[in-house]
């Protein structure tokens, strides 16, 4: 795209292809337009009559109006909104050409829902570019939640006529007070993005905010009491990123650059205590929320190429920052004093990246990168005092640092041995150093290797293998916990670790109508150093994909996935060898059908059905002596999605949608529980889904 | 609603393979398919070297093929634009399709074809669109995952059209996941990120035309990568979680999982993966009769800042 010289470009040109030449000879193949004989090419008379070039405006727009029975509220992840009832919604694709290669364009899809998302964009064509853009997003937990706590800005207040209980049982108001609250999130996003391309550098701007809003679960205690919550969530984040290239024969060079600042429009979390405080005069507790805090980040990139040779190498620096004040160590009698007001918390993190690529024989390429990633916190250290939960004062505490420096190098090759077969192997060290954990070093050696055979022109396979070991400086428990951790655990994430992967996949792909493609993949973390803690994860996997173009109108394709994955740890309640152990078996399931048929009733009528089935199972089993499985924990879906579309006429159509699923879940959390099941943990009750719900869309579209 | 279902025409919805099968059906059979590929792609590179091109250039070529809607589609996209920067600015159907040479005399001399059924391996294919796309988001392109698996740039994009497929987030989705099989298991489990009905897309965390960060994350980090959406966890907080710090990945994994929140284990299991300290944390917690341990929140009852905590007092994340 950027052809044209100058002389720091043709300095850089010059140094590309130096550094290409300097290494050695490579095999630069390729139809490249840079590598183009032209000598022979007379485009003076190219005038491209026949391009047929059309200005002025096309696309479509659509009108959408729909029933959507939203009961449950989880249903409104698969219909894009929560609203219950009729609801409406637009969807467009309008493009305005203009001869003098100016372009308007604007999307939208759903928009009117709660997941919608519209961009307006326009500029000259390859030259500039300023767009606007929305895009809504959702998540939808639950609408059943009962909690006799209502919002109130920071606060979580009871009822005014609410009688504390030394349990859940003795709450004699509660079921009376219990109301439902929807736990769910919605995010609003505003966009702004600018792009200019000159003859040989880009630059790019964008600017975009985002509201989030909802409610989530929290839980607030004191001592060895606690109420689930539904902390609302109403915050903010700003976003500015701005990035300058410039590109000529052979390298490309840049700078970019963020600065993200997040808001909470909620300082805390206050609540009042459901339950009789245990003692003291325990009656609110607050809560810290997330703080408002920064993030810069710049970075520089540098990529030379030359000569079947290639370097890139980046450079960049990030700061995260918080600054907020801080709460009072407890709002329950006097509070100890703090060190400081506030955090004025400081993250660095430096990045690097150098990766190099070449081929030096035909067939033959080979890449080699060395990747440097440090974390250095720089946020004061002090002495905290410490009010557990709001409840009495345990000393004082100092907050850690948890830097870390992480370094890894991979080298792999890719050799072709002929138009079949490829063999790809890497091997990757991965290093850690830490600070404030029970290893001050993690280390990790892994090989893989694929084999690549393409059988025939229509049957084609590969295998791969993977091989890791992990492992580090001697583990010690760090000793700022409140109580010693058992000598024989190995935190998961930093224990020995040796991993087996493997994955065969085969596919078949002839000229004809059938095609099927099937993978197979297996895995095992076995921790070989662990007594206490997490031991084993097997994982099992496969899937079948198939589809059948019975004719150029008709395709039907099917699929099925199934995996497994079982975990085992071990524990000790005798702070000394393993006592008891936990298996965790899950299982879950994948399968769906669709059709696809065009073109009937005189070209005017398309059809579309599309069937999924997922069912995910998970089975946990706590043995110490006696085996004591948890109760039922899955989640099974069927979902049947269908349309119809019918043209009216050249211009106009109809269509209509038809989203069915029917859900229903279970989590041992909450199955089957009532609000004071547990006595001294107010729930939010039963939270499983069951539910059968539709979604029926009528759509009017207009063809500019 | 999805628009998985019904774009039946010009989407590559239905995967690679369905869009394969409809291509070699219908548009892209060519004359020199029955050759050996390795042949073709020898009279490919000769044609390249020797530089024949047209007299006319795009009329050259539209003498014959500006009856194929295909072809002639080029032009309602910014392939087939005058723009600053397009082909059609510089060497036209040529730039891409190589030197016409002779396949002006009867069609059957090899031309540079695109996508999974040309005769022209991946990394010759691409080479013609890295020559002009080699820009910020695709400068890690060589050596990356899809370039090491011989994805062609055809494989995914379409340049003959006005929208490109890929480009519509309601068909990026499936066209990933018509690979990434493992991944379309995952965002259908119990808890996943909203990718099944395409509120979010792929490339919202991954580019695929290579990063500089692992797994082609668009961010430096996982943990980058997800505060980029979830600001409120990125701190830095007075009392971190260490493994919070560390990675998001070493307890949720974001493709989903049959477990609430796409956790990997479920609490209590999960923090008893790392907690074994005198008292409760080392109790095996049974099921059945419903507890402060294993019912609610389980050991969230209690800590429930599990991604930190800036309340000074909040070193065992409990407030």
């Amino acid at each position: 795209m950027f052809r044209f010289n100058t002389p720091i470009n043709t300095k850089l040109t010059m140094l590309a292809l130096a550094i290409g030449a300097s290494i050695s000879p490579a095999f630069a193949e390729g139809y490249g337009l840079q590598n183009a004989n032209r000598d022979k090419a007379n485009t003076a008379k190219w005038e491209c009559k026949r391009c047929v070039v059309e200005s002025g405006f096309s696309g479509n727009i659509s009108v959408r109006a729909a029933y959507n029975d939203a009961d449950d509220i989880h249903f409104g992840n698969t219909s894009g909104t929560d609203k219950d009832g009729l609801v409406g919604s637009i969807d467009a694709n309008l493009v305005n050409k203009s001869d003098s290669g100016y372009q308007t364009t604007f999307v939208a899809d759903k928009l009117g829902y709660y997941t919608g998302s519209a961009r307006l964009e326009t500029g000259r064509t390859g030259q500039y570019k300023i767009g606007l853009g929305y895009r809504a997003l959702a998540h939808y937990d639950t609408n059943a939640a009962l909690t006799p706590y209502s919002a109130s800005g920071d606060k979580l207040v009871l009822p005014d006529n609410w009688q504390t209980g030394a349990v859940t049982s003795q709450m004699p108001t509660l079921y009376d007070d219990a109301q439902q609250v929807s736990l769910s999130t919605q995010r609003d996003r505003y966009l702004i993005d600018a792009v200019y391309k000159g003859r040989f550098y880009q630059a790019d701007i964008n600017y975009q905010h985002e509201k989030r809003q909802g409610k989530r679960s929290f839980s607030g205690n004191f001592l060895t009491n606690s109420a689930m919550l539904a902390q609302p969530i109403d915050d903010s984040t700003d976003e500015f990123g701005a990035k300058l290239y410039f590109n000529g024969q052979g390298w490309l060079i840049g700078i970019e650059s963020s600065f993200s600042q997040y808001n909470n429009d909620h300082s805390s979390l206050i609540w009042q205590n459901a339950f009789t405080p245990t003692f003291g005069a325990a009656y609110s507790g607050q809560s810290s929320v997330a703080p408002d805090n920064k993030a810069y980040r710049v970075g520089a990139n540098a990529q030379l190429s030359g000569n079947g040779h290639q370097v890139l190498m980046h450079l960049g620096v990030a700061s995260f920052t918080q600054d907020d004040a801080f709460l009072p160590a407890t709002i329950n009698g006097p509070s100890p004093a703090l060190p400081v007001t506030s955090l004025d918390g400081k993250v660095d993190t430096t990045d690097m990246r150098l990766k190099y690529n070449s081929r030096p024989l035909r067939g033959l390429n080979i890449r080699a990168s060395y990747d440097y990633s440090d974390r250095d916190n720089k946020t004061a250290l002090n002495s905290y005092p410490q009010v557990v939960t709001d409840s009495y004062y345990a000393g004082t505490a100092t907050n850690p640092e948890y830097d870390r420096t992480r370094q890894q190098a991979k080298v792999g090759a890719k050799y072709r041995f002929n138009r079949a077969v490829y063999l790809d192997a890497e091997y990757q060290y991965d290093h850690n150093d830490y600070s404030d954990l029970d290893r001050d070093r993690l280390r990790q050696n892994g090989l893989s290797a694929k084999v690549n055979y393409k059988i025939s022109s229509a049957w084609s396979a590969w295998l791969k293998a993977e091989f890791s070991d992990r492992t580090g400086s001697a583990y010690n428990p760090v000793n700022t916990t409140s109580s010693q951790s058992n000598p024989y655990l190995r935190k998961s994430y930093l224990a020995d670790r040796e991993r087996d992967q493997y994955q065969l996949s085969v596919s078949y792909t002839p000229e004809s109508a059938f095609s099927a493609s099937a993978n197979v993949r297996i895995s095992n973390d076995d921790y070989d150093d662990t007594l206490v803690g997490l031991t084993q994860v097997d994982t099992q996997g496969y899937d079948l994909s198939a589809s059948y173009l019975l004719n150029d109108d008709f395709i039907i394709n099917a699929y099925l996935n199934q995996d497994w994955r079982d975990s085992d740890q071990a524990g000790s309640s005798n702070f000394g060898l393993s006592n008891w152990y936990v298996n965790t078996d899950e299982k879950s399931t994948l399968v769906g059908a669709g059709i696809d048929y065009r073109n009937l009733l005189d070209k005017k009528l398309n059809l579309g059905l599309d069937y999924s089935f997922s069912d995910g199972q998970s089975d946990t089993e706590v043995t110490q002596g006696i085996r004591s499985p948890y109760g039922d924990y899955f989640a099974e879906r069927h979902n049947i999605n269908a349309f119809a579309k019918y043209q009216l006429d050249e211009k106009m159509a109809l269509r209509l949608d038809w989203i069915f699923e029917n859900y229903q879940d279970s989590d041992w959390l909450n199955q089957g529980l009532a609000l004071d099941a547990i006595p001294n943990v107010l729930i939010f009750g039963d939270l499983s889904h069951d539910y059968s719900s539709h979604y029926v869309g009528f759509t009017f579209s207009y063809e500019l | 609603m999805n628009k998985n279902t019904g774009c039946f025409s010009g989407k590559i919805a239905r995967g690679l393979l369905s869009a394969v099968l409809i291509i070699s059906f219908n548009v892209f059979a060519a004359p020199w398919d029955d050759q050996d590929p390795q042949e073709v792609e020898a009279i490919l590179d000769k044609k390249f070297a020797e530089g024949k091109y047209s007299p006319k250039g795009a009329d050259s070529c539209l003498m014959c093929h500006r009856r194929s809607e295909k072809v002639m589609a080029l032009f309602d996209g910014i392939h087939g634009s005058n723009a600053q920067g397009s082909p059609m600015q510089d060497l036209q159907c040529e730039a891409c399709h190589g030197p016409q040479g002779n396949h002006n005399r009867g069609g059957k001399e090899p031309m540079i074809t695109f996508g999974a059924d040309s005769p022209v391996p991946a990394e010759k294919q691409n080479s013609v669109c890295m020559s002009c796309h080699n820009d910020d988001n695709r400068m890690a392109w060589q050596g990356n995952h899809h370039d090491n698996a011989d994805v062609s740039c055809a494989d995914c994009h379409q340049v003959h059209t006005g929208n490109d497929p890929i480009a519509d987030k309601s068909t990026e989705v499936a066209v990933c996941t018509s690979c990434h099989t493992e991944q379309k298991a995952d965002i259908n489990k119990r808890s996943a990120h909203p990718l099944k009905w395409q509120q979010m897309v792929c490339s919202d965390c991954h580019n695929p035309h290579g990063s500089l960060a692992d797994a082609n994350l668009k961010q430096m980090s996982v943990n980058e990568n997800c505060y980029s959406c979830h600001a409120e966890k990125r701190g830095p907080k007075l009392w971190e979680h260490a493994p919070v710090t560390d990675n998001c990945a070493t307890c949720h994994n974001p493709h989903g999982s049959v477990n609430e929140a796409m956790l990997t284990t479920k609490p209590p299991m999960l923090c008893q993966q790392c907690h074994a300290s005198v008292g409760h944390t080392s109790n095996a917690v049974f099921g059945g009769n419903p507890n402060a341990f294993n019912a609610g929140q389980s050991c969230m009852n209690c800590h429930n800042q599990v991604h930190g905590s800036n309340h000074p007092s909040g070193k065992l994340l409990q407030r």
